[in-house]
């Protein structure tokens, strides 16, 4: 299989592809904005390689020692990374994260995203 | 506390008007200085009275912090002149602005109300809206 | 005959968001800057009210900052023309030509590429990885 090809229907994948998730947006966005971490969790109990960064306001889904969303990311094996300059932005030195995510720079996110058959998606 | 000592009464013609903002940052390496806040503070010498409610995620532009450089870097430039939020909110202020902030937020992101910029009123929703016949007009900006 | 190859970039973000309604445009020039950091390469298209980012209407500076009239704020513009200049080659931006007329900002920097939606496909398959970046 073509390593950018997804495996067809919902099953198992034959050939797990890497996804790199940039959320922008979260439960602090509006209704239903938080949803496409849902999807990130679809991926990774389907078989998928799957990390998330979390940006702008997406940073603030990581707030609070038990975030159910994080907790359900981490629990599919989903690396889950905040963006610092978001976190700064936004205070969140002043309040607790989530223990299954961690700090991470734009550095981790290009190095991702020029890994060899790394799908990004931006929401 | 009651509204003749919220905030300090101005001699511009405009209305009294409550700024409720539920959205921050907005662009940051493009509108450095000219974001939202500073907005009401150029403009407000023109009305009776403005003053400012923080919402949602915009609470966090009202919680004191030492982590945040408004910098970036870009090619070979250091755009350092980001905005710089929680100095605009003591601005604000500084300018007898009266600035609340919606425990709500506070309490759900976490936040301890004495990390929030000195000054500023930390108020339920419903306590807000109970205010707003005391403005002329509200503007969600 | 000689066959031409195409050159392949590392990044494409094809940015629709509108500067000024979220970080979405702070967040594209960061993660351009740390590919470009690692000797990758970026391009940006712009589509929807990202064209405002580049308008030669702006010239170097922002409008005064009446509370530090002193100041120097960098124009959107002056920022991409910098990260063009800076890039040497490995930054480029693309103005999509029918959102820049559908938005009356046609009137781009000379260092931005004018390219039709037509092409979008072919720019696609100019990059290891594409970024769409929503929100026109």
């Amino acid at each position: 299989m073509d390593a950018r090809t997804a495996a067809p229907g919902a099953g198992t994948p034959t050939g797990a592809a890497s996804y790199f998730l940039i959320e922008s947006k979260g439960n602090w966005a509006g209704p239903n904005a938080g949803t496409f971490l849902l999807d990130a969790v679809a991926l990774a109990e389907a078989g998928h390689r799957v990390r998330v960064l979390l940006v702008e306001d997406g940073v603030l889904t990581a707030v609070g020692t038990d975030a159910p969303e994080i907790r359900r990311l981490a629990g599919a094996g989903v690396e889950i990374l905040v963006d610092d300059f978001s976190a700064a932005q936004r205070a969140l030195s002043a309040t607790t994260l989530s223990p299954h995510v961690r700090l991470a720079g734009m550095d981790v996110a290009a190095a991702a995203l020029t890994e060899d058959g790394c799908r990004g998606v931006w929401h | 506390m009651s509204s003749t000592t919220t905030a300090a009464a101005r001699t511009g013609l405009g209305p009294p008007v409550l700024c409720v903002l539920d959205r921050a940052y907005r662009g940051a390496v493009e509108v450095q200085f000219f974001h939202a806040l500073y907005g009401l503070l150029d403009l407000h010498g023109q009305f009776q009275r403005v003053d400012v409610a923080l919402r949602g995620a915009a609470v966090t532009m009202a919680v004191e912090e030492d982590v945040y450089r408004p910098s970036v870097r870009l090619g070979t430039m250091t755009l350092d002149t980001l905005p710089d939020y929680r100095g605009s909110v003591r601005d604000l202020i500084a300018e007898d602005f009266t600035v609340y902030v919606d425990r709500d937020a506070v309490t759900a992101l976490g936040f301890a109300p004495e990390r929030l910029v000195a000054g500023t009123i930390c108020v339920d929703a419903a306590e807000l809206a109970l205010r707003w016949p005391e403005y002329d007009q509200v503007w969600f900006v | 005959m000689a066959v031409m190859e195409r050159r392949m970039w590392d990044l494409l973000l094809i940015l629709t968001a509108a500067p000024h309604s979220g970080d979405v445009v702070t967040s594209a020039l960061r993660l351009s800057q740390a590919v470009l950091d690692r000797g990758g390469s970026v391009r940006v298209w712009a589509c929807g009210y990202a064209n405002m980012m580049t308008q030669d209407t702006f010239g170097d500076t922002k409008l005064p900052n009446t509370r530090d009239p002193k100041g120097h704020y960098p124009s959107p513009s002056a920022v991409v023309q910098r990260m063009i200049a800076d890039g040497e080659g490995r930054f480029g931006w693309i103005a999509c030509t029918a959102c820049s007329e559908e938005r009356g900002a046609v009137h781009h920097v000379p260092q931005v590429r004018h390219r039709s939606p037509l092409r979008l496909a072919r720019t696609i398959a100019s990059a290891r990885q594409t970024l769409y970046l929503g929100g026109a």
